[in-house]
C-alpha cells in the first residue's frame, strides 16, 4: 500500500516537472494570444452545476471518486 | 487646509507646480490598474462588470427499476469589488426508488434474475454550501469553502480551501488545496457480519472524516491548448460500512442459498486514496475538445479507470450542442465477495455491486442557446449502462448460473438556465 | 492593412473600434473614438508580422478600454455613470467609490490651488452661456441667477460622501480627458511597454523616447488657422503635454472676444484670455490643469507660467 502511494505520488511529481521542463523548451503563449483561452468555455469546469450532479451520480454507483480537486463537504450520499 | 495652501503659495512664488504634482500623484496612485492580462476577459461576453450570477437548474435521474432523482440546484455568485467574490450555493433532492441490498435470490437454478432488492424508500436532502474567492496578491487567489448537507439519516459538514499562484505570464498555475469534512449516520446500525436477523440493533451515531490533499498545476500550452494535471490523495476514516447491505450465505458446495438469514456487511474504517486527474482543452476550428483521464487507487484495493471526451461545437453564434462520452472501469475491492460460503469468517466483505468489477458506459449531448432576453439555456440528456460481472469467479455451485450483477440502466435529463447581470 | 474589431461587450449602440495603421516612420498607430473625440496611441513595434500586429493591437486596446472605461464611468450623459448619479441626487448625499472619491479630492485641491478659479461645480452656467462662435451674448440678469447653483465651497465633500445642494452639479470634464490619458498610459507601461505616445483628442503622454532613442514630435494646431497647421512642435521623450482652448468655442459682440473659459465668481468669461495654452509637464494631467490655470489668469497666463517654470506655450 504504502509503495502504491509513494508510485502515484512520484507519477504526479514527474507529470509537473514534465510540464516545467516543456514549458522551458515551448514558446509561451503572450498575454494578446489570449482570446480563446479567456472564453468561459476553455475554463477547466466551464459548467459548475452540471459537475456537481454527474460527480455526485456517479459518486453514488461507482468506487472511485474525486481527482478534480477538493471540494468542501462530503456529499452523504452514498 | 487653504490658509496653509495659501501661505505655501505666496511665500514660494510658482509653487503651483509642486502643489499640483501632490495632488495628482496621490491621484494617480489611487485607482487600482487593471491587470493587463483581464483585457480579454473583461470584453468577453458575460463581463465582470456584471455583478451578479445566477445558476438554476432541475435534474431528473432515473434508473430503470431502482431509484429516481429529482435535484433543484441553485447558484448565486456576487462580485465584491475588483478580489473578491461571494458565491451561495443551495440544492434540495429527493431521492425515491429501491436499491440492491446485495443478496442473491437463487435458491434453486431455476431463477432468471439473481439480485434482491431492499424495500422501497423515499428520502429527501438539503445541501447549502458557500464560497469566499479573494485575491492575496495580484497573482496568487484564495478559496475557501463550507458545505453542510442534511438528510433524514445522514449529516454532513466541511470546509475547504484552495490556493492558486499564477506563474509565467498567467501562462502557469500551480494549486494546492486541503479540505476536510465529516459525516454523520445516524440510522439503526446491526453488528457487521452478523445474520441480519439475529444482529444486535443499536440506534449509532457513527462518524466518518475525510481529508483531501490537492496538488496541481494548469499549464497554457499553445492558444489554444490548456492542459491541467491535478492529484488528490483522500484519507477516510470511520464508519464506511453501509447499513443496507447483505451478503448471502450460500451451501460450500452447492452453492444453495441457506434457510438462515444472510449476514450484514462490514468495511475497513480506513481508506486511503490517490487519484491522479489530467485535463485537455483543445479549441479545434470553431469548436473545443474536452479530454480528461483519471486514474484511481486506494487501499481497499480499488483500481479504476475513466476517460471523459466532450466536444463543444457552435452552430450560430446562439446554438452549440455538446456531444458526450464516458467510459468507467474498476476492479473489485479486495473485500468484494459476490457471497460467503457457510463457515466463512473474513474480516472484512461486502457484497455491495459498487465495490465490484464493473464498467459504465455513458453518452450524452447537450444543449446551449442564448435567447434574446439574455443568459444561457442548456438542456442535457445522459444515457448510462453499467455492467458488471454476471457470473463472477467466486460463484459457488448453482449460483454460478445466476447474473449477480445488478445492470443498471439511468437517464439523466438536465435542465439549466445560467445569467450574469 | 488595417486591423478592425467590433467591441460589443458593454456598450451594444456604440460601435468601439481599434483601427491600426503603419505610419510613414515605421511606427504603428492605432485609433479609436472616446472621450467625445479621436484618440490615438503611437507605439514603436520592432516587427510588424502578424504576430507583432496583434502585439500592437492588444496594447492600443488596453488603452482604448481605460479610455472607454473612464467615459462611462464620469461622463454626464452616462444615465449609470457617478457623474449622472450626484447630479440627480436632488440634495441627497451620495457615498462615492475609491477612483472618484481620488477624482474629486485632486478636484477639491485644484480648487484650493486656484483660490476657487477652477471649479467643478461651474459647468451649470452653460445654460446661459454657449460658446458656438456667434455673437449672442446671455442677459446678466440670467448669469446672475446660476450663480447661486455655481461654487465648490457651496459642496459639502466628506470622502467618500458628497452632498451636493439641490439644483448644484459637477463637470469633471475639465480633468477626465487628461485623467484618461494618464491612467491608459499606466495601463501601457504596467503591460510593459517603454516606448509610445498617447495621444487623446490633444492632451498627450509620451511613455519613453521613440526605439531609435529619438524624441516624438507633438504639434499644436494654430487656432487661427483654418487647416492643420502646426504653429509649433514640442519634442516629448517621457511626460504629459497638454492643451487648454478652442478656436471655435468664443463668442464675439461689438468687435470684442468672449472666451470660453468662465469665471466661476462672476459667470461671465475671464477676460483677456490666450487662445491657446499648452504645457508640458510631468503627468498630462498636471499639463492640463496649468493650462486651465493658465487660462484663468486672463492676462497673466504668461506669467503664471513663467513664474512656475514650466515649458509652455501660448496663443494669443
Amino acid at each position: 500500500m504504502v509503495f502504491r502511494k509513494l508510485l502515484a505520488c512520484l507519477m504526479a511529481v514527474c507529470a509537473l516537472g514534465g510540464c516545467a521542463s516543456m514549458q522551458s523548451a515551448m514558446q509561451s503563449v503572450q498575454p494578446w494570444e489570449k482570446d480563446q483561452l479567456a472564453k468561459e468555455e476553455m475554463q477547466l469546469v466551464p459548467d459548475r452545476v452540471e459537475e456537481f450532479f454527474d460527480s455526485r451520480v456517479y459518486f453514488s454507483r461507482e468506487a472511485a471518486f474525486g481527482g478534480k480537486g477538493v471540494g468542501g463537504g462530503g456529499c452523504g450520499c452514498n | 487646509m487653504q490658509l496653509t495652501q495659501k501661505k505655501k503659495r505666496r511665500r514660494k512664488g510658482g509653487g503651483v507646480c509642486s502643489l499640483l504634482s501632490a495632488a495628482s500623484a496621490s491621484l494617480l496612485l489611487a485607482a487600482p490598474l487593471a491587470n493587463a492580462e483581464d483585457v480579454h476577459q473583461h470584453h468577453a461576453e458575460g463581463a465582470p462588470e456584471q455583478l451578479w450570477r445566477i445558476d438554476v437548474g432541475t435534474m431528473r435521474y432515473s434508473e430503470k427499476d431502482r431509484i429516481s432523482v429529482a435535484e433543484q440546484n441553485f447558484r448565486a455568485r456576487r462580485q465584491l469589488g475588483e478580489e473578491n467574490a461571494l458565491t451561495v450555493r443551495a440544492d434540495y433532492d429527493s431521492v425515491s426508488g429501491a436499491s440492491p441490498t446485495g443478496t442473491t435470490k437463487i435458491q434453486t437454478t431455476s431463477g432468471a434474475s439473481g439480485t434482491a432488492y431492499m424495500a422501497r424508500f423515499q428520502t429527501t436532502r438539503a445541501a447549502v454550501g458557500v464560497d469566499w474567492e479573494t485575491s492575496l496578491s495580484p497573482d496568487t487567489h484564495l478559496t475557501l469553502a463550507g458545505d453542510h448537507s442534511s438528510s433524514k439519516m445522514n449529516k454532513s459538514s466541511g470546509i475547504g480551501a484552495t490556493v492558486a499562484r499564477d506563474f509565467n505570464q498567467r501562462n502557469t498555475t500551480l494549486i494546492a488545496g486541503a479540505s476536510y469534512s465529516v459525516d454523520t449516520i445516524d440510522m439503526e446500525i446491526k453488528t457487521e457480519l452478523t445474520p441480519d436477523s439475529t444482529a444486535a440493533v443499536r440506534a449509532a451515531s457513527e462518524k466518518k472524516d475525510q481529508i483531501d490533499l490537492q496538488l496541481g498545476v494548469s499549464q497554457v500550452l499553445a492558444r489554444g491548448t490548456l492542459l491541467q494535471l491535478n492529484f488528490v490523495h483522500g484519507h477516510a476514516s470511520g464508519y464506511m460500512t453501509n447499513p443496507h447491505k447483505l451478503l448471502s450465505i450460500v451451501h460450500p458446495l452447492t452453492g444453495e442459498t441457506l434457510t438462515y438469514s444472510p449476514l450484514t456487511e462490514k468495511r475497513p474504517d480506513t481508506r486511503y486514496s490517490n487519484a491522479l486527474y489530467a485535463q485537455i482543452n483543445q479549441v479545434l476550428g470553431t469548436g473545443i475538445l474536452y479530454g480528461g483521464y483519471r486514474y484511481f487507487q486506494d487501499t481497499w484495493g480499488i483500481k479504476a479507470h475513466t476517460v471523459d471526451l466532450k466536444y463543444r461545437q457552435p452552430f450560430t453564434e446562439k446554438l452549440y450542442v455538446q456531444p458526450h462520452i464516458r467510459v468507467y472501469t474498476q476492479g473489485a475491492a479486495d473485500f468484494y465477495r459476490s457471497m460467503l460460503a457457510a463457515g466463512e469468517t473474513p474480516a472484512y466483505a461486502s457484497a455491495d455491486h459498487r465495490l465490484a468489477k464493473l464498467q459504465t458506459n455513458s453518452v450524452g449531448v447537450k444543449l446551449g442557446y442564448k435567447p434574446t432576453f439574455g443568459g444561457e439555456l442548456t438542456a442535457r440528456i445522459e444515457a448510462i449502462r453499467q455492467n458488471g460481472e454476471l457470473h463472477p469467479q467466486d460463484a459457488i455451485g448453482v449460483q454460478k448460473a445466476a447474473d449477480l450483477f445488478p445492470e443498471l440502466e439511468a437517464t439523466i435529463f438536465h435542465i439549466g438556465y445560467t445569467k450574469p447581470f | 492593412m488595417q486591423v478592425c474589431e467590433k467591441q460589443e461587450a458593454s456598450c451594444p449602440q456604440k460601435t468601439r473600434a481599434v483601427t491600426l495603421r503603419i505610419a510613414g516612420e515605421g511606427h504603428v498607430v492605432g485609433e479609436f473614438q472616446a472621450l467625445g473625440g479621436p484618440c490615438e496611441v503611437l507605439l514603436d513595434m520592432p516587427d510588424l508580422d502578424i504576430p507583432g500586429r496583434e502585439a500592437a493591437h492588444h496594447f492600443v486596446k488596453l488603452a482604448a478600454v481605460e479610455a472607454w472605461r473612464i467615459e462611462a464611468k464620469f461622463s454626464r450623459y452616462n444615465a449609470s455613470g457617478i457623474v449622472h448619479q450626484i447630479n440627480n441626487a436632488k440634495g441627497q448625499p451620495v457615498v462615492l467609490d475609491e477612483e472618484s472619491s481620488a477624482l474629486l479630492d485632486f478636484a477639491h485641491s485644484c480648487h484650493q490651488i486656484s483660490d476657487g478659479a477652477f471649479d467643478i461645480t461651474s459647468g451649470v452656467l452653460r445654460r446661459a452661456w454657449t460658446f458656438d462662435g456667434g455673437n449672442r451674448l446671455p442677459k446678466p440678469a440670467t448669469v446672475a441667477a446660476l450663480l447661486p447653483q455655481v461654487g465648490w465651497h457651496r459642496a459639502n465633500w466628506s470622502r467618500p460622501q458628497l452632498h451636493l445642494p439641490s439644483g448644484m452639479e459637477i463637470d469633471l470634464g475639465g480633468i477626465g480627458k487628461e485623467y484618461a490619458v494618464d491612467q491608459a498610459a499606466r495601463q501601457l507601461a504596467a503591460a510593459g511597454i517603454r516606448s509610445a505616445l498617447v495621444n487623446f483628442g490633444g492632451d498627450v503622454f509620451a511613455l519613453g523616447p521613440r526605439a531609435n532613442g529619438e524624441s516624438w514630435v507633438v504639434g499644436i494646431d494654430d487656432p487661427n488657422a483654418t487647416g492643420r497647421a502646426c504653429v509649433r512642435s514640442f519634442p516629448l521623450r517621457h511626460g504629459g503635454l497638454a492643451t487648454s482652448g478652442d478656436a471655435r468655442r468664443f463668442l464675439k459682440k461689438n468687435g470684442k472676444r468672449y472666451g470660453h473659459i468662465l469665471n466661476p465668481k462672476t459667470g461671465w468669461p475671464v477676460r483677456g484670455a490666450p487662445r491657446s495654452v499648452s504645457v508640458k509637464a510631468d503627468s498630462c494631467i498636471d499639463a492640463g490643469m496649468l493650462a486651465t490655470f493658465a487660462m484663468l489668469k486672463g492676462p497673466d497666463a504668461g506669467v503664471f507660467l513663467k513664474a512656475e517654470g514650466v515649458e509652455h506655450f501660448i496663443i494669443w
